[in-house]
């Protein structure tokens, strides 16, 4: 420990080996990954140009930082949060991929199959408590367009709000290409597909690491 | 062998404490004005972000104050702002005073200095505008990423030569964790770079790197730089030699090669060796920062003298052990819901990024100024103010996030609905918001502490400069 040159050296040792086992090697088994047939379907398969966009409203946003897209595959997560749980080949077609550390908010992993209605989540993005009473999300006004109602003929576009939402008279709110793009994304994001690592599960217990498939602990 | 009349010339050859403090001065200047501002920055942004958690609709018309992307601004200022910057200050300061040599390159760390600067406004700006990664353990535009990569060779270099130019030849244990400080911080730049910059990964590898980067940067490579401060300074003000050689080399290797695997949640969809692997670590390297907080321990037990400033660097040293034995409880912890989702994280990083590292390089940058200022006696006023609303800051902050994350944790280990349990949790928050407001003042203390060292600095500077102008007059 008195020469620098070689405190260096293993150092550069030390470095390479935590990156090899943690980088390289992960690489190495699922980083050429491509879609496979599961169910009749290939899977997973890239987003269609606007989900595309909202991806990158997401992104922007810094949604990740409240919710999660990783279900996991224990009775707290399934089916509340998806019917199986996440894993690497839902990524695949995704840049940047958006896992999500930390859950303000609820797991999106499957909220696409969760909540299917567009008027639902542009209501939620434009006043999350219209819909969840007492959400702690906050609201993205930026994302919607206040305008006067012209000719007294209300756009289609148009949300449907209750009164509660205390808009003035003559007015009315309409979503930007951004607020429709993220809600396409939201659309998106599903674990409804059976994989061979990730089966559906169903599970029975309020055990921890509960996630059955037809009475058999899934694999974690 | 050197002869007693070579053993004499070297050492007269030597520079004196005051020449080496005062050519440290303006490379140190310019950065610690750097982290303090983007200390208290930071802060009042993560303040925001604690209040946005339990009223929602504070500031949500402006999309630049969106919750993610203060808490990604939050996260640049403090990591690249605030612990970068002091810690080179440490650094420079460290390895001069052990070489008995003035800092070599200069100039060269005044320029590094401005691209760092540039680098952090243009991150921080990026991602108020929405150019976030989507990587939260690594939030770094593309862009700032390489101007950071670039100023930090420029910031690097200056150090490595004091030490290989070190008149005084022996390694300290400081020495050490210095030097895999600043290895570490180049290879995590350089890596994020091309893994993350160039987007050469696909789908969740990406996310596997970010988590491996941003561990690295925050507990190995800031981490060892706040240790450094440690095994500087609490010796040093208690005057005792540090305990015990061999256990400072145990700590050592034990921090670098375990810290390296720790920090990948076990949430995360990867296969489960990795996160295996990394719980494994996360455990080992609990042993790390306890050997390492054992010989500090021993190092200050029975000393007799102590110093305005060793208070930081004890409460250092424990929120270091504090925070990696919460990380240990949230990788191991076999919960029906798991605490890697809950705000538990957020206690364990309060613990190590304010509490241990913050209070680390706060006590050094105290310690420093009042050497290159000892006459004005501002530091020493102020820093009691700041130590302890800080301390109860970073208290309230870990308090209320470990509070909320065990409740969290056990209401949806049942059968708790989400929405609800997350409501209940909202009062711990409060908890959080109250010491987010004591750390943001006490940060702005420092703020205003600085600035008053710089204005009497000023001051006397002026002064001495119109008494030179009138001397010479006199003299024609």
């Amino acid at each position: 420990m008195k020469h620098p040159p070689l405190i260096f050296l293993a150092m550069l040792l030390i470095m390479a080996i935590g990156w090899t086992s943690l980088v390289a090697t992960p690489q190495r088994q699922f980083g050429n990954q491509e879609s496979e047939l599961q169910d009749g379907q290939l899977y997973p398969v890239a987003r269609s140009g606007l989900a595309n966009q909202g991806r990158e409203v997401y992104r922007s946003q810094g949604c990740y930082y409240c919710h999660s897209q990783a279900a996991q595959g224990n009775a707290a997560d399934l089916p509340q949060f998806g019917k199986r749980r996440s894993v690497a080949a839902d990524f695949l077609f995704e840049s940047p991929a958006m896992v999500g550390a930390i859950r303000v908010g609820p797991d999106l992993a499957n909220i696409g199959e969760r909540q299917k209605s567009d008027e639902w989540h542009l209501l939620h993005l434009y006043k999350p408590q219209l819909v969840v009473t007492g959400s702690l999300m906050p609201s993205y006004p930026f994302l919607f367009e206040k305008r006067k109602i012209s000719g007294g003929v209300p756009s289609a576009q148009a949300l449907n709000l209750p009164p509660s939402a205390g808009l003035e008279k003559g007015f009315e709110i309409i979503p930007l290409q951004e607020a429709r793009a993220l809600v396409e994304y939201l659309k998106s994001l599903r674990t409804d597909i059976s994989l061979l690592e990730a089966p559906i599960a169903t599970p029975t217990t309020n055990n921890p690491a509960a996630g059955k498939v037809n009475g058999k602990a899934t694999e974690k | 062998m050197m002869t007693q009349t070579e053993e004499k010339i070297t050492f007269a050859s030597m520079p004196q404490d005051a020449q080496i403090k005062s050519a440290l001065v303006p490379c140190m200047l310019p950065l610690f004005v750097l982290g303090v501002v983007s200390l208290a920055a930071g802060s009042i942004l993560a303040l925001v972000a604690s209040i946005k958690m339990h009223a929602p609709g504070v500031l949500s018309g402006f999309e630049i104050f969106s919750y993610g992307r203060i808490r990604a601004a939050h996260s640049i200022l403090f990591t690249f702002g605030f612990v970068v910057p002091m810690a080179l200050c440490v650094s420079y300061w460290i390895l001069a005073h052990l070489g008995k040599v003035l800092p070599a390159g200069r100039p060269v760390i005044f320029l590094g200095t401005v691209l760092w600067t540039l680098g952090l406004l243009s991150g921080t700006a990026g991602v108020l505008c929405g150019d976030l990664t989507g990587f939260e353990f690594y939030e770094l535009p593309r862009y700032s990423a390489a101007i950071f990569a670039i100023s930090f060779i420029s910031l690097s270099v200056p150090a490595f030569l004091t030490l290989i130019r070190r008149n005084v030849r022996e390694l300290y244990v400081a020495h050490w964790f210095i030097l895999g400080g600043l290895f570490w911080t180049a290879w995590i730049l350089c890596s994020g770079l091309v893994l993350l910059g160039t987007h050469s990964l696909r789908g969740v590898m990406q996310s596997l790197s970010s988590f491996w980067l941003g561990n690295n940067l925050t507990v190995v490579a800031a981490g060892s730089f706040g240790v450094a401060a440690l095994l500087y300074f609490i010796p040093k003000q208690s005057r005792r030699p540090l305990y015990s050689y061999q256990l400072a080399a145990f700590g050592f290797w034990m921090f670098f090669a375990f810290g390296s695997g720790s920090g990948i949640p076990k949430t995360a969809p990867l296969p489960s060796w990795i996160s295996g692997l990394s719980s494994v670590c996360t455990g080992l390297f609990l042993l790390a920062t306890l050997s390492i907080f054992i010989n500090l321990w021993m190092t200050w037990q029975d000393s007799k003298t102590s110093q305005p400033y060793t208070v930081f660097f004890k409460v250092s040293a424990f929120f270091m052990l504090i925070g990696s034995a919460f990380s240990t409880v949230i990788a191991l912890a076999r919960t029906g819901y798991p605490l890697d989702f809950t705000f538990m994280p957020l206690a364990a990083a309060s613990f190590w990024n304010s509490g241990f590292l913050g209070f680390a390089l706060l006590g050094a940058f105290y310690t420093m100024m009042n050497e290159i200022a000892p006459h004005t006696g501002i530091t020493l006023r102020w820093s009691k103010w700041h130590f302890w609303i800080a301390l109860a800051g970073v208290l309230l902050i870990a308090l209320g996030h470990a509070l909320g994350g065990l409740v969290q944790s056990g209401k949806l280990s049942g059968s708790g609905n989400f929405s609800e349990v997350t409501r209940s949790v909202v009062p711990f928050m409060g908890i959080s918001t109250l010491g987010q407001n004591l750390f943001a003042l006490g940060n702005l203390v420092l703020l205003v502490c600085l600035t008053r060292l710089l204005l009497q600095s000023g001051k006397r500077q002026s002064a001495a400069f119109i008494t030179w102008i009138c001397e010479r007059r006199g003299n024609r």
